[in-house]
């Protein structure tokens, strides 16, 4: 940097500070004479490691601050440099050296964001209504008499947010970057036609650079610095767009067809549509060769372009969606009804008989299905299947306390022999189980009847066939086919019944309520215990208070037990059955050759049923799988992740070397392995398919992908009474599985006993021995490291928002031991911990990085302990 | 409950597996022989030595170790597999002929409703890429929405289909992309263009002996993108991708095809007007799952091609689930399968389960046992109860009387087969036309009726036959016709008779409408009429009522006695043909009936055993003392079953101490006196508890709770 220009900027920084308040506006005046000072002004932002660069931008948002609008622009027309000094130093991971810079474009932002009175602004504009005059047109000229000014007004005086609510920011991050860069360039740009030809300029070189920097593109351009890529959002580009086309037609017709070149490639790249869009327009549009540059003023209106928002998106099919599209159609159906209603009732009384006759003949159609679905209950293995659903699926009611104790006091007092409870001393009970007593059901419905009245005294489809006897004549027929559509299709209109019956008549209702003796008794019991279970969720839900006694375990005088004592104990106990069990697992064992058979046909076999199936899964491997490639998936594995099944099956079995991207990769690869080469067979055991770590939906899909492959055959074990929901129809057809009840009574010895059950003493031992082990492969150094943030752990462990310890001040702590020598050395040694998940780390509200050992405290102490002994 | 924090470490990394196991888990030593339990590792490969692996192990060995009985399962095991490829080659082959109908057009969107069934489309889009490849397009790109989360995945998958290579998606993080090597082709719309103009000047200046083979193809092949499924596509990738390629179309001749599930309505629901303006639609339906499956159903079930039949509760559980669950023709076809596999797994007969001829050359190779167990068949002991004395011995003691007779009886189910499906089509004609059918709409229904027992005498036979009795004339006419083609067409050799006798019907029809124009013209003309104006049910039978009181008085007139004579003769049909399967003797060879393992397998509930195996545990583990009644428990059931009964009386949130002691309460009592409360037995039941409250957590019944200490919640309600 020249001398010369050195001493504009200082006098200029000098020059502002001693100006006295009056002479601000003047001063503003005559800041755009002093020729030599925007580019050196230029200069110094380009150059960050200018020691002016701080004053000069501490200088500029004072500029930018003050009350006079031209210091405000003249601050403006710095912004594009400013943007890409910015992103270009972000890029290269510079982050130390663009404080300022960072701090006047936030200064700005936040500056911007709020109108005088510190509101947040709301950038729009209104289209002009049509109904006003204006020059062009006179409102009565158009459209009939019918469209007065009044209602005209109300449908074309629409408002276009162009700009939201924008919230304060104080730091920038990944997430935020762009949405601050975009509106300060929609500062910019609504501020463009006040700038000087050099910011027009410095507007071009930075989407240029932007655009093609570290793209095979930069090695066309004439200026050879070099830069890393730099990100880019699609909105920032559109705001780009806008001052570039402003620039193209106002001086810098060369510069901006180059511009707008670039952004063109740069978002064929990155497929951004919304610049492709935009840009594409431009280029279209653009004429043959530049305007006019002779003609002073403004060539072209200001153009904003408005991105469209993005609808809200709904992805998957669900049954929801299903159902409201159902729903809307029935709606219709359902106002049509109503209408026909009042012109049919007439025809009601004759039409009754028909009505009790159809009625019957669905309740049986109903009644035959249950009976087909449940037939097979009787005789099968499994003989669970005999349960009704709803003794399996009715709700709680709020028990009393004491309740438990009662009940066990029951059971002890008759040793060995069952015990009855008698029904009638606890009425509680009846109710709980509904489905058990249809009697008591049946009597409830006169209690009930009061609240009930609208919907099970007219049930819905007296009405329905009420109103549509003669017209409808073919879809009534449809419906004793009983298909499940329209069963589905009742539920939803329930909605809608209770609003049609609500507006009736009361003489229709009258007519409607009396009741098509005994046939409709059954559906109205159905649809009482409905509303009664509901009520009864609610009830229970609804209090907040818990009827439970404070009694805790400390009190019990009980020594929490460890996972080893328990062990010990519990192999004392000696286990209850065996015999029973034995001949339970050999008649599971008679299956195996069956599933092979069935996993060779192409179907895959899951195992579900109380007690677990380890042991038998291991003893069907052992005996049949001992001459094939298998593979056996631990998922009650803390730890196991649905790569590393992957990857066990790249390495070991393909023996491939070398990493994918993306476990989608992976698969892919996979599945094309085993295509091409039929004579690989693998055999995959999945102990707990529905284990935490295995549960979510990209693993399940992984996996039924994988099992799809007709030469993978996979038996897997299922537990929880949820697991079934882990699969939709397409995952259930590719997973095509045959299911067999194995009930083993077997205890979960291997799937709890990895330190998560409750009530056993969280003793912390594998993690103890982990860190030891861990630790013990690590310099003396790396160790006192370590030791330090423990030790600072320990201390703050009274504190419950103790967020963990900053790295600046562990920074300190550790140089003052003479651990490290830089933050560098400081970072890779916290690395080299991340790795191996002995700290974590996590960014405070103020954008200071915390570091926490993510072990409790006793553990940690333990741990001190220990290595005090070792030293 | 969280993890325990530590993921285990890379392979390189110092943690040693072996050593952490000598220092925490003890234990694990101990069973040194369960070597798939670690705290190291999750995934276990068991590779055996080469020469031990068998090459190919054939499917059929474990058919044959599935039966105890190794004769014939060979034979069995072929024939079975045999009917397999038969069958689904017959279903795919339906598959592609009605994907065909929906012929693709050229525009640039198509919209295919195929309905929820969304497993089944797989082998739609399939067949419809195959027929585009054929007639249409070479280019035709499948997408699928899991695969596509992003733009740029999306142009990775449509360029890897469309140009048959991988395609790197273009990362960002690696620096070294400025040199980046010029073989690598990046993903992006310019690419795909001169590619495109590539391949289509290179067909250009084709040779003329390759030109028949592109002939069939337009000048410049439009390229077809397939998105299996539209809805589970994110919108903001849809989007881009549409406003993209609409800038190209000239370029690039796009053809667009959305599968639907739902409604055409998503579309727009889907994509903003900005973009669904871009689209040109034209909508397209798929045929119905369910006409589907009824096509289905008529070539594998209303055939004698094959001679696996499905019995009335089989056939009624397999349409069951597809009506109620999943409306999947896939599905069906899998539990078709299963049922062809179960049948010749479990019945050793089933070596006769095959076409005729071949049939009877094998029941001459029966073999002693095999001929004592067709003696063990119900329905042909019912045979030989039937038969005079002599006869009766001979049947059971002689082996090759007892061949020929079967080979007899074989004979008679073909041909009961053989006559059963036409007639049954014909009742269809008469019954899917009746006001409310009262037999059903479909065929399979009726299937389903005649199967399950004497159809003719049900009510809704009787009903629809009433019903028969009052069809107007021209009705009976065509349906007759429909009748007399039917019957042409079958292979049966006892309905030329039948197809005379219609045919005189008809005839007689015919002179009916030539010589009693005049007569009919009557007093009976208005009652007529009013029989044909009338359609619903009510209406009918009181007029029919009014009918009767008239008609006793009449005499019948000529028309009215013809119908009696035709709807009798239809009856006469039914009761000679339709008699159900199970009546037959020797049924048990062809029909599959344990409809009970086909639900078990297919449509288990996994909830309900839980349940059961908890709340009464004497269905599984048969030991006297677990007997019990009502909705008790005995208190000698195993821990699990004795916490879950307990947790079932609390609320939300239970206190732990309070189970504990509740739990202990029961079991003491049944240790009984002499376990007088030391130290040591409290420790066990103490573990005891433990155990089964971790394995109710495993199960999903309670999670630990933070809202009170030492308390869990319950995440079921009620019963369960």
């Amino acid at each position: 940097m020249l001398g010369s220009e050195r001493g504009v900027v200082e006098e200029w920084l000098s020059e502002f500070k001693a100006l006295p308040e009056t002479q601000i506006s003047s001063y503003a005046a005559t800041l755009h004479r002093k020729k030599p000072l925007v580019p050196a002004l230029y200069k110094v932002i380009q150059d960050p490691n200018n020691e002016l660069l701080e004053p000069v931008c501490h200088q500029l948002f004072e500029l930018y601050r003050s009350s006079e609008v031209r210091l405000k622009r003249f601050t403006l027309q710095f912004l594009p440099e400013l943007i890409w000094v910015y992103l270009r130093l972000t890029a290269s991971r510079d982050r130390q050296n663009n404080g300022c810079i960072e701090a006047l474009l936030l200064g700005i932002y936040n500056l911007e964001i709020a109108d005088k009175d510190g509101n947040n602004k709301v950038l729009s504009f209104t289209i002009p209504s049509l109904s006003k005059p204006s020059i062009y047109h006179e409102p009565s000229t158009i459209g009939s008499m019918a469209l007065t000014e009044g209602a005209l007004c109300q449908h074309d005086l629409i408002r276009v947010v162009y700009s939201d609510l924008h919230p304060q920011r104080e730091t920038f991050t990944a997430q935020n970057r762009f949405e601050v860069l975009s509106f300060l360039m929609l500062c910019y740009n609504s501020a463009i036609v006040y700038m000087p030809a050099s910011s027009y300029q410095s507007l071009c070189r930075m989407g240029s650079r932007l655009c093609v920097s570290g793209f095979p593109r930069q090695h066309e351009k004439h200026w050879k610095e070099y830069c890393s890529r730099v990100v880019l959002d699609p909105d920032f580009m559109v705001q780009l767009l806008t001052g570039v086309y402003y620039a193209i037609y106002n001086g810098q017709w060369d510069l901006g067809q180059e511009v707008l070149e670039d952004i063109i490639y740069r978002a064929q790249l990155e497929l951004y549509s919304q610049p492709l869009l935009v840009a594409n327009a431009m280029k279209n549009s653009l004429p043959f060769d530049a305007p006019d540059a002779s003609q002073e003023g403004q060539k072209v209106l200001k153009v904003e372009v408005t991105p469209t928002v993005p609808r809200i998106s709904r992805t998957a099919i669900t049954t929801a969606s299903i159902r409201r599209h159902r729903w809307r159609r029935e709606g219709i159906k359902v106002r049509k009804d109503k209408t026909q209603l009042t012109v049919t009732v007439k025809k009601f009384v004759k039409t009754l008989e028909n009505i009790s006759d159809d009625e019957a003949q669905e309740i049986l159609e109903e009644k035959s299905y249950v009976a087909v679905l449940g037939i097979c209950a009787q005789d099968s293995m499994g003989n669970g299947s005999g349960v009704g659903g709803g003794e399996v699926y009715s709700f709680q009611t709020p028990k009393r306390s004491g309740k438990m104790a009662e009940l066990a006091s029951e059971l002890a007092r008759t040793p060995g022999q069952s015990v009855a409870l008698d029904r009638a001393e606890c009425p509680e009970k009846t109710v709980k189980s509904p489905q058990n007593s249809k009697h008591l059901s049946s009597n409830k419905v006169q209690q009930k009847s009061k609240k009930n009245e609208f919907v099970s005294t007219t049930p819905y489809r007296l009405r329905r066939r009420l109103a549509a006897p003669d017209t409808h004549l073919e879809s009534e027929s449809e419906y004793s086919a009983s298909c499940s559509e329209e069963e589905e299709e009742e539920e939803e209109q329930k909605e809608a019944n209770t609003v049609v019956s609500g507006r009736k008549t009361p003489a229709k209702t009258k007519a409607a309520s009396t009741p098509p003796p005994k046939k409709t008794l059954s559906k109205k019991m159905k649809e009482d215990k409905m509303s009664n279970l509901v009520e009864e969720y609610f009830e229970a839900h609804s209090s907040s208070k818990v009827l439970t006694s404070d009694r805790t375990l400390q009190k019990l005088q009980k020594r929490r037990l460890s996972q080893e004592t328990l062990r010990d104990l519990l192999k004392k106990a000696p286990l209850a059955f065996a015999a029973e069990i034995k001949e339970l697992n050999q008649q599971h064992e008679s299956l195996f050759s069956k599933w092979m058979l069935q996993l060779h046909l192409g179907f895959n076999i899951v195992l579900y049923g109380l007690g677990s199936k380890r042991d038998l899964l291991e003893k069907f491997r052992t005996s049949v799988l001992q001459d094939s490639v298998h593979l056996v998936v631990n998922g009650y594995f803390p730890s196991i992740t649905v790569r590393s099944v992957l990857n066990s099956i790249t390495e070991e079995v393909l023996e491939h070397i070398g990493t994918f991207r993306s476990p989608l990769d992976q698969l892919e690869f996979i599945m094309k392995r085993f295509k091409e080469d039929p004579s690989l067979e693998l055999y995959v055991l999945i102990h707990n398919l529905d284990s935490q770590m295995l549960r979510g939906e990209r693993s399940q899909q992984i996996l039924a992908q994988l099992s799809s492959l007709p030469s993978i055959y996979l038996i897997a074990s299922i537990d929880h009474i949820n697991a079934p929901l882990m699969w939709d129809q397409a995952k259930q057809s590719l997973f095509n599985w045959l299911w067999y009840e194995t009930t083993t009574f077997s205890p979960y010895v291997e799937e709890t006993s990895y330190e998560n059950s409750l009530l056993v003493q969280q003793s912390g031992s594998l993690a103890l021995s982990s860190l030891t082990h861990v630790l013990r492969s690590l310099t003396p150094n790396a160790r006192g490291i370590f030791r330090l943030l423990a030790q600072y752990q320990l201390e703050n462990k009274d504190n419950p928002s103790y967020p963990g310890l900053s790295f600046q001040d562990f920074y300190q702590q550790c140089r003052e031991a003479f651990l490290v020598n830089s933050d560098l050395t400081l970072r890779a040694q916290l690395t080299e911990f991340r790795d191996h998940k002995l700290i974590r780390t996590k960014r405070g509200a103020d954008g200071v990085e915390y570091l926490l050992i993510p072990v409790d405290d006793s553990t940690l102490t333990d741990f001190l302990e220990k290595e005090d002994e070792d030293v | 409950m969280s993890p325990p924090p530590f993921a285990p470490p890379p392979p390189p990394v110092p943690f040693p597996a072996g050593g952490l196991a000598v220092t925490a888990w003890n234990w694990e030593r101990e069973r040194g022989d369960m070597s798939t339990c670690s705290v190291s590792k999750g995934c276990f490969v068991f590779k055996p030595s080469p020469k031990k692996r068998r090459v190919s192990p054939k499917t059929a060995d474990y058919f044959r170790e599935g039966n105890n009985d190794s004769e014939d399962s060979g034979l069995r095991f072929a024939t079975c597999q045999s009917l397999w490829k038969q069958i689904k080659s017959e279903t795919e082959e339906k598959t592609t002929e009605w994907t065909c109908r929906m012929k693709s057009r050229e525009i640039p969107t198509a919209a295919l409703v195929l309905g929820v069934n969304v497993t089944d489309h797989d082998l739609t889009f399939k067949s419809l890429s195959e027929v585009l490849q054929n007639n249409i397009t070479p280019y035709v790109a499948l997408l699928q929405a899991k695969d596509c989360p992003g733009i740029k995945n999306l142009m990775q998958k449509l360029m890897g289909q469309l140009m048959n290579c991988y395609i790197d998606v273009d990362s960002s993080d690696e620096e070294d992309c400025v040199q980046v090597s010029q073989n690598r082709i990046r993903c992006s719309m310019a690419s795909l263009i001169s590619w495109y103009e590539n391949i289509t000047k290179k067909t250009d200046s084709e040779t003329p002996s390759k030109k028949r083979t592109s002939s069939r193809h337009l000048q410049s092949p439009p390229v077809v993108v397939i998105f299996k499924d539209m809805e589970s596509f994110t919108t903001k990738v849809l989007q881009d991708f549409l406003v993209i390629s609409s800038q190209h179309i000239r370029e690039l001749p796009l053809i667009l095809i959305f599968g639907i599930a739902t409604s055409p309505m998503i579309i727009h629901s889907l994509l903003p007007h900005s973009v669904s303006s871009l689209l040109c639609i034209e909508l397209f339906q798929s045929l119905s799952c369910k006409e589907h499956l009824s096509t289905i159903i008529d070539k594998l079930l209303l055939t004698t091609q094959f001679a696996f039949k499905l019995s009335e509760k089989v056939l009624q559980v397999l349409i069951n689930i597809f009506l109620y669950h999943d409306f999947s023709v896939q599905n069906f076809i899998k539990g078709f399968q299963l049922c062809i596999v179960e049948h010749f797994c479990s019945q050793p007969l089933s070596v006769l389960c095959c076409r005729l001829v071949e049939a009877k050359k094998r029941v001459n190779s029966l073999s002693h046992s095999q001929c004592e167990n067709v003696r063990r068949l119900p329905s042909f002991r019912r045979y030989v109860e039937s038969q005079v004395s002599e006869k009766q011995i001979a049947l059971l003691t002689a082996d090759n009387f007892l061949k020929e007779v079967i080979q007899k009886l074989l004979e008679d189910l073909h041909v009961y087969h053989e006559n059963y499906v036409p007639v049954l089509r014909c009742l269809h004609v008469f019954t899917s036309s009746l006001p409310k059918y009262p037999l059903g709409k479909q065929i399979r229904e009726l299937h389903c009726a005649c199967l399950e027992n004497r159809v003719w005498e049900t009510e809704e036979y009787e009903s629809s036959l009433q019903l028969a009795r009052m069809l107007n004339k021209s009705d009976l006419v065509t349906m007759l016709q429909k009748c007399v083609e039917i019957f042409a067409s079958s292979s049966g050799k006892e309905f030329d008779k039948v197809v005379e006798k219609l045919k005189e019907f008809l005839t007689q029809f015919q002179k009916l409408e030539v010589a009693g124009a005049c007569q009919e013209r009557g007093e009976s003309v208005s009652s007529q009429k009013e029989l044909q104006k009338k359609t619903d049910l009510y209406h009918l039978q009181k007029t029919l009522l009014e009918l009767k009181e008239s008609r006793r008085s009449k005499k019948l007139t000529k028309f009215e006695m013809l119908r009696f004579e035709v709807v009798d003769f239809i009856d006469n049909l039914v009761r000679n043909y339709l008699v159900p399967a199970d009546h037959k003797t020797l049924h048990e060879i062809m029909y599959f009936n344990t409809a009970s393992a086909l639900r078990e397998h297919l449509n288990a509930a996994p909830r309900i055993a839980l349940h059961t195996a908890l709340n009464n545990p004497y269905c599984y583990l048969k030991n006297r003392a677990l007997k019990s009644d009502g909705g008790t428990i005995s208190n000698k059931a195993p821990d699990i079953c004795i916490v879950y009964k307990l947790h079932l009386e609390c609320g939300r949130l239970i206190n732990l101490v309070d189970w504990l002691e509740a739990f202990s309460t029961v079991v003491m009592a049944v240790e009984g006196p002499n376990a007088a409360a030391s130290d040591q037995v409290d420790d066990i039941i103490h573990a005891r508890f433990i155990r089964a409250v971790s394995e109710l957590e495993l199960l999903g019944f309670i999670k630990p709770s933070k809202q009170k200490t030492d308390h869990v919640a319950r995440l079921t309600w009620g019963g369960c």
